[in-house]
Order: C-alpha cells, then structure tokens, then sequence
C-alpha cells in the first residue's frame, strides 16, 4: 500500500535532532550548531525555531531532558529515548525511501 | 523569571495558549543561546555591536519562534486545544469576572444601595397613597389596593349598557313667537334617576343652540358614567310651525374621556327630529365609568329626547 509523502521538508528538522541527539546529550545551542556543522551549511533555520521541535519530542516522549549546571551556568540537557530511536530509524526510512525515488527520477546510478 | 529581551515573546505564547512551562523554559533557553551566540561572534573578533546584531538574527524574530509554537496543539494548554472550548470558557470566565465585579461595587456601595432602596420603597408607597386618595375622591368603588378580578391583564373590559334610556324632554310653543323676556327651561328627565334642570338664557330653544347651562348634580352610583353636561336640542321650526310632537331614541357610545361618539338612531317618530337631537347629544359630556382605576368605554347607551309642544 501506497503511502503518502508528507511535504517535502516537513520532519527534517526532527530527522536531525534526533541524528544527533542519538549521539550523545546536548544542550539548544551545542545541538544547532552540530547540525550546522554537519549539514554544511546547507540548511539555515532560525535557530530559536529548534525548541518548538525539541519540546514537541519531549512531550511525545521521544526525548529527555534535564538541567544539568556547566561552568556555573544551568543548561537543559536534550537526550532521545528509545522511543526517540524507534521513530528516528522510521523516519530515517522514509527519507531514504523519498531520496532513492528522487534519485531514481533523475537517472542516478546506484541509488535505486 | 525570564529575560526581559524576550518579554514580547512570552506574551504572545501566553495568548496562544502556550504551557507556562515551556513559555518560561523558552525565555530562559533562547538567553543562554543568545549569549552563547555573542560568545561566538565576538570570538570571532567581531565588535560588541556587530556580535549582538549577529546573535539577534542568528536566533530569528519572535513571530516566528512563536508561529511554531502555534502550530503544535500538544505544547499548548489543554484549555485552548479545542476552540469551542476555549471560547465557552472564556465567556464564561468574563461573566464570572463581571459578577465579581458588580458584587464588589455592591459590597463597597452598600450604604449608598440601602439610601437607593429606602428612597425607591418611600416613593412607591406616597405614589400609591396618593393614588388611592385620587380614587377614593373620584368616588370610585373599588380601592386600587383592592385584589383584581379574575381578568387578563390583556384583555380590554368593554361593558354593555343594557338599562333603560334616558329620557330628554324638549318642551317648545307650537308657533314661532317673539324671544321671552325671561330665560325659558328645559327639564331633562333620566331614567337612572338622574335630575338635571337646564337652565337656557336667551330666546326660545327653537331655531338656535343654548350656550349656557346649570347643572345640578346629584347622587350617583361609584364609578358608574353619568352625564356632567348636556345640551337641550333645538326644538326643529318645522316641526313647531306643522305643531308636530315626536321622539328619537338614540344609542351611543361614552368614551373614556367622557364625549360621546357613534351616534345611532335606534327609533323616531319623524326623522324631522333626529338632526336636532343626534347634534345635541353630540355635544354630551359624562363622567366615564371608572373600573379597576381607569376610564372605560361604555357601549349601549340610550336616550329619548322627546319634543313637546307647550299648550
């Protein structure tokens, strides 16, 4: 059965929260400025935006969070869960299913 | 207690409905971002000014960060989740609010209320003592403090006036003559036991209205009609020279007002009388029926004006 594509960059940001939360706990800032990094650039949001998607992870139990006290500052610590991983490779699925459609479109070698 | 850069923002996730908890989390987080940016830029040697610049727009507008709140029902208050439900309260707890309002200004105007409330009852009961003074000097049979009838408010009384007519007699010469000398008179008989004497000044009634009346009045039913002015009919020259006789019976209405109107003929001897009589009992005046305080329209009413040649 068919499923149908939610828009098209609709759940990356949630996709790459949960990338990089899956490597470790980080705190709004650190966490941006990985995806930053490891994204090249290539996708600039305003950063304030992140919270809304990490609160609504929370709330969906999909993530942790808790304050932790760094060099005298108290920050909120970000961590997924294992209901966290379980949507992050769902959603991993899907990209690669979307991507490899894309890729077949243009007529590139390897990726279908 | 959150930043005061980011003020403007949590007033609009308050309105949106946003969880305290997340809304103040928020302000807190975006600081530490903020500064953690300015870190980053003045790092980079850049000036204080340029840092600042650099972390506002790094960070994004408030309406942003605040449209992304506003799409995400499950960061909201429950309250506000569904708008039926949200507006219901909110109706709801302006009503309570101006509730508490108005029982506050009760509270702390109490004295002046009592005043209000001492004065209003003073005032009704003068108003309903004069009233009754009104009614009773009227001659009225029933008190206004009196229990009403079984009759709806709605309901217009209408009574019907089903006793015997009264009786007008106009008394003339048989022929036309010169004016008397002394003021001729008219007697006016009723059938309610009502004796009125007209008094007429001036030339016979024959061929000419009467301008000036005495009245006496006597005991009458309370609250009944009764006739407070009459005008005698003018006995038709006509009729005098050919020395008929004759009588109308008329039937009328009296009106709240006391003036008569809808006049009919029920019966005459000759229509040679009826202008003469229907023109005077036009010009009636009674005092109405009073019923429950107020002036009624009295149907039926009769009288026979007869016209009789002196011998």
């Amino acid at each position: 059965m068919a499923q149908s594509n939610p828009p098209f960059m609709s759940g990356v940001p949630e996709l790459l929260v949960l990338r990089v939360l899956s490597r470790g706990e980080m705190y709004g800032y650190e966490l941006v400025k990985t995806i930053r990094v490891a994204t090249g650039n290539a996708i600039s949001l305003g950063e304030g935006v992140v919270y809304p998607s990490l609160y609504s992870l929370e709330q969906r139990g999909a993530l942790k969070a808790r304050r932790k006290l760094v060099n005298g500052r108290s920050r909120v610590y970000y961590s997924i869960t294992a209901k966290g991983l379980s949507r992050l490779a769902d959603l991993t699925s899907e990209w690669h299913r979307i991507t490899d459609g894309i890729s077949t479109a243009l007529g590139e070698p390897g990726r279908a | 207690m959150p930043s005061p850069r980011f003020v403007g923002l949590l007033r609009q996730l308050r309105d949106l409905g946003v969880a305290p908890d997340y809304a103040d989390r928020l302000c807190t987080e975006l600081r530490d971002h903020y500064e953690d940016l300015e870190d980053e830029a003045l790092r980079a040697a850049k000036t204080p000014l340029a840092a600042s610049a650099e972390a506002r727009l790094r960070l994004g507008e408030e309406h942003v960060i605040a449209r992304e709140f506003a799409r995400r029902p499950e960061l909201k208050l429950w309250v506000y989740r569904s708008r039926l439900l949200f507006v219901c309260l909110r109706a709801v707890s302006w009503g309570l609010l101006a509730l508490r309002a108005l029982t506050a200004a009760l509270v702390a105007r109490r004295a002046a209320f009592a005043r209000f409330g001492v004065a209003a009852a003073s005032a009704a009961v003068l108003t309903m003592a004069l009233l009754l003074v009104l009614q009773i000097s009227l001659g009225t049979r029933k008190p206004l403090s009196s229990p009403a009838p079984v009759v709806a408010d709605s309901v217009d009384i209408v009574f019907e006036h089903w006793a015997a007519p009264e009786e007008l007699v106009v008394r003339a010469k048989p022929t036309k003559r010169e004016p008397a000398e002394q003021p001729e008179r008219v007697e006016v008989a009723s059938a309610e036991n009502v004796q009125i004497r007209l008094s007429v000044d001036g030339p016979s009634p024959i061929g000419a209205p009467h301008p000036q009346m005495e009245l006496a009045m006597v005991r009458l039913p309370d609250g009944e009609y009764f006739p407070v002015a009459r005008v005698a009919p003018v006995f038709p020259q006509r009729a005098a020279a050919r020395g008929l006789e004759g009588y109308v019976v008329l039937e009328y209405t009296v009106t709240p007002t006391g003036a008569v109107e809808n006049v009919i003929v029920v019966e005459s001897s000759d229509d040679i009388f009826e202008e003469s009589a229907i023109h005077a009992i036009q010009r009636f005046k009674y005092k109405p029926r009073i019923v429950e305080g107020r002036p009624v329209h009295v149907h039926g009413v009769r009288t026979r004006v007869s016209f009789e040649l002196e011998v």
